[in-house]
């Protein structure tokens, strides 16, 4: 460590010598140029895990660094440039600048470099059995993430993961002076993610069977935005094109699935009732697909008049999944379509000051989201291709919104102003495989009151009722019978059952047979549904700002509170409640001191159903 | 099953221009966050008796349901944060000025839950000089 400080004050002593020969100044009356330059060092020590007390310092090392930094301001007749930056290392910088040529060019770049550590999930706290190690839903470490670990340890392989990330972007703006109010601009931006993560997937039977590869990450999106605006006057325009893309340069993550045996007969078919197991080779897994988007963007604003205006926009965009082809093993599973997802959406408010008092906004959206069905061809029972099962999954993005909405704002006093609104909206959802119904209808209602008490004390605050006709809910999520399972009060199969397979009430059925249909069985003898959103929802704010008179002290206090219910097609209690509450004082003793002081408290309680039915956790 | 989730945070900054070229900035914040899945009662019925799923099978009734109640809480995490950082700024002229600063993070893990003991320390001295001209 002390080797280190001596390093580091060498380094700023040579830092000085290099700044004093280089200096520079140039200024008259029509030039301005400011400029400066920063040398210096880093020392940095960590202990223990960095994951979390370093989360995105890229400096975690005990090693003494140098670090650089540099500004420039210049301004000369009608350009001004400038410039500010600084490196720390190779992993974490920051630059920006700006330029502006006579009020017709103007740009501005920005450029951030960041190293974010990430955890590892040690995955043996999800075991959902007292089973021995290696049974059950214990963990498999093992391929290329650990290769020689002991899959059958109670401790977990020492990684360290981390991401790499970079952005830059830039932007410039064209103002030509024979089209006052004009501008023609070009925005582009392209984010760079490399490095290695942790990445998980099912091996064998449901979520209690969890597997953990190293996972490379190599991902960039780029955007590319030109734009136009135009201020006429009453009427401003303006039309953006948005072209993004994702793509991904990552290895791809393989997985060699566990033999399926249990809890099935090995011999009786191939693969147990499960899709895959090791005899399918190595099987990409957790890959995020690369996509496409082109977005379409016009806004029109019109001043009626000094206290009134209309605002209308209108946004339409495809996304498309431009993995498909490549990730189109339909002999696996893939999906054998296309996977697009079209937007369009319209929007107008207008919003008008009727007196001095009373203001009125009043706006309606509509949005339609149509998304491509993804259709799979899933192996059978018996792996023959004879057996195969096609099934295509509809889009569950796929829907209508509406949304109305009126606000009302009223200075009923001087020191005393009260808001008030009203929120509509409608979802009409094209496709509900698994939700117990398919549209729903919110409606909000919202009051505020910002008064001003006294002088130095202004007090605010606000209600807001939330009701969802029908909340999302996932039908026969749950809960299933003694007679949908076949099992007596004791639990011990009595033969008396829905049978899973056909729906009829069976006696005497044997065991074996009746359940050997795993999606029917497990899933299917469910009957009771799910949700975790709220049917009514209460959201209470109250916000404080005081300062004393003849004091140096600002005194701000808040308290947020939100609770819900949900009693609809639910078998269980629903309760969601938030508090969010805190204080800040601020205290100058003297001209040249401040002190501030706060406290805060989040407490979010949930009380919901937690349900595992058979195998899964 | 009960979900609870509760984060205590206290901070304090403090600003002192204590001489024409020297100013000190300091914060401070420590928080203490707790969160746990409560009250896991699982209502299922034992109905895995016989087959593999037995207990005296070799497989020693690993998907017996009774064996899933080993559970009873969920998504512990307890964890205690303190941020510092201390800042001194010098102009030792005009066109000259010396930052000292320090940051540092400890994070105090007092349940190792999914991602293990994620305690840990990082610190970092720093200092530079800027040449302004």
């Amino acid at each position: 460590m002390k080797k280190h400080f001596i390093h580091g004050i060498a380094l700023v002593g040579i830092a000085f010598l290099a700044l004093s020969g280089s200096a520079f100044a140039e200024e008259d009356e029509a030039t301005k140029v400011e400029a400066s330059v920063t040398a210096g060092f880093t020392l940095n020590d960590t202990n223990d895990k960095t994951s979390r007390a370093a989360e995105y310092q890229s400096l975690g090392d005990e090693d003494i660094l140098p670090a650089f930094g540099a500004s420039l301001f210049f301004e000369g007749g009608s350009t001004e440039f400038s410039f500010d930056g600084m490196y720390l290392d190779d992993q974490d910088m920051q630059f920006e600048g700006e330029a502006d040529f006579n009020r017709i060019l103007g740009i501005e770049a920005e450029y951030q470099k960041f190293y974010h550590r990430l955890g590892q999930d040690e995955l043996l706290d999800m075991r959902a059995t007292s089973a021995a190690p290696g049974q059950g839903a214990q963990l498999w470490h093992s391929y290329e993430y650990a290769p020689t670990w002991n899959v059958n340890s109670d401790t977990a392989p020492d990684k360290e993961f981390g991401i790499n990330w970079s952005q830059w972007e830039a932007k410039g703006v064209i103002r030509l002076p024979s089209l006052p109010g004009v501008q023609f601009g070009l925005s582009a931006r392209e984010q760079f993610r490399q490095g290695h993560e942790q990445s998980m997937a099912m091996t064998k039977c449901g979520s209690c069977h969890i597997v953990s590869h190293e996972k490379d990450v190599d991902e960039k999106t780029l955007d590319f935005k030109p734009f136009v605006k135009a201020d006429l006057g009453q009427l401003s325009l303006e039309y953006t094109f948005l072209y993004r893309e994702f793509i991904n340069d990552s290895n791809k993550t393989l997985h060699r699935y566990n033999p399926a045996t249990h809890p099935f007969d090995p011999t009786s078919s191939k693969y147990g009732s499960v899709n895959y197991d090791y005899r399918d080779g190595d099987l990409e897994i957790d890959r995020i697909p690369e996509t496409e988007k082109f977005v379409h963007t016009v806004k029109a604003k019109y001043d009626i008049n000094q206290s009134q205006n209309v605002f209308a926009s209108f946004v339409n965009s495809t996304t498309t999944n431009t993995s498909v082809d490549e990730l189109n093993r339909v002999a696996d599973g893939g999906s054998n379509s296309e996977l697009d997802v079209d937007y369009n959406a319209g929007m107008l408010n207008w919003s008008a000051w009727l007196n001095k008092e009373l203001k009125f906004n009043v706006s309606g959206r509509y949005q339609n989201i149509d998304g491509d069905d993804a259709t799979y061809t899933l192996k059978g029972k018996t792996g023959s291709p004879a057996d195969d099962i096609t099934y295509t999954r509809k889009s569950d993005e796929s829907r209508d919104v509406l949304k109305l909405k009126a606000d009302v704002m009223y200075r009923a006093l001087r020191d005393l102003t009260l808001r008030g609104g009203y929120e509509f909206e409608s979802i009409n959802r094209d496709n509900v495989d698994f939700l117990l119904e398919k549209d729903t209808n919110i409606h909000r209602i919202k009051a505020k009151a910002r008064w001003r008490a006294a002088r130095g004390l202004t007090l605010n605050a606000g209600y807001k009722f939330i009701y969802d006709t029908d909340p999302y809910t996932i039908e026969d999520a749950a809960y299933p019978t003694h007679i949908d399972l076949g099992v007596n009060d004791q639990g011990f199969w009595d033969g008396f059952i829905n049978d899973p397979v056909t729906g009829r009430y069976i006696v005497g059925a044997p065991r074996f047979q009746a359940k050997n249909t795993y999606s029917k069985y497990v899933y299917g003898t469910r009957t009771e549904n799910m949700s975790a959103d709220p049917e009514f929802e209460h959201q209470l704010n109250l916000k404080a700002n005081w300062i004393p008179t003849d004091s140096n002290m600002f005194v701000d206090g808040y308290f947020r509170y939100t609770y819900g219910t949900n009693d609809q097609d639910l078998s269980y209690d629903y309760k969601n409640q938030l508090m969010d509450t805190g204080l800040d004082v601020t205290f100058n003793p003297a001209e040249t001191l401040s002190l501030t002081f706060g406290y805060n408290y989040f407490n979010r309680q949930k009380d919901s159903e937690f349900f595992i039915p058979y195998y899964h956790g | 099953m009960s979900y609870d989730d509760s984060v205590h945070t206290l901070m304090a900054t403090a600003n002192w221009q204590a001489m024409d070229k020297l100013s000190f900035n300091f914060g401070i914040a420590f928080s203490m966050a707790q969160s746990e899945m409560e009250d896991i009662y699982f209502v299922s019925d034992p109905h895995t008796n016989g087959d593999r799923l037995d207990a005296a099978t070799p497989w020693k009734g690993t998907y017996d349901v009774v064996n899933t109640n080993e559970m009873e809480s969920y998504s512990k995490l307890e964890y205690n944060t303190l941020d510092l950082n201390m800042e001194a700024l010098y102009s030792i002229s005009d066109n000259i000025d010396l930052t000292v600063k320090y940051l540092l993070t400890n994070v105090d893990d007092q349940e190792n839950y999914v991602y293990g003991d994620e305690s840990g320390l990082y610190h970092s001295l720093r200092a530079w000089v800027t040449f302004r001209f």
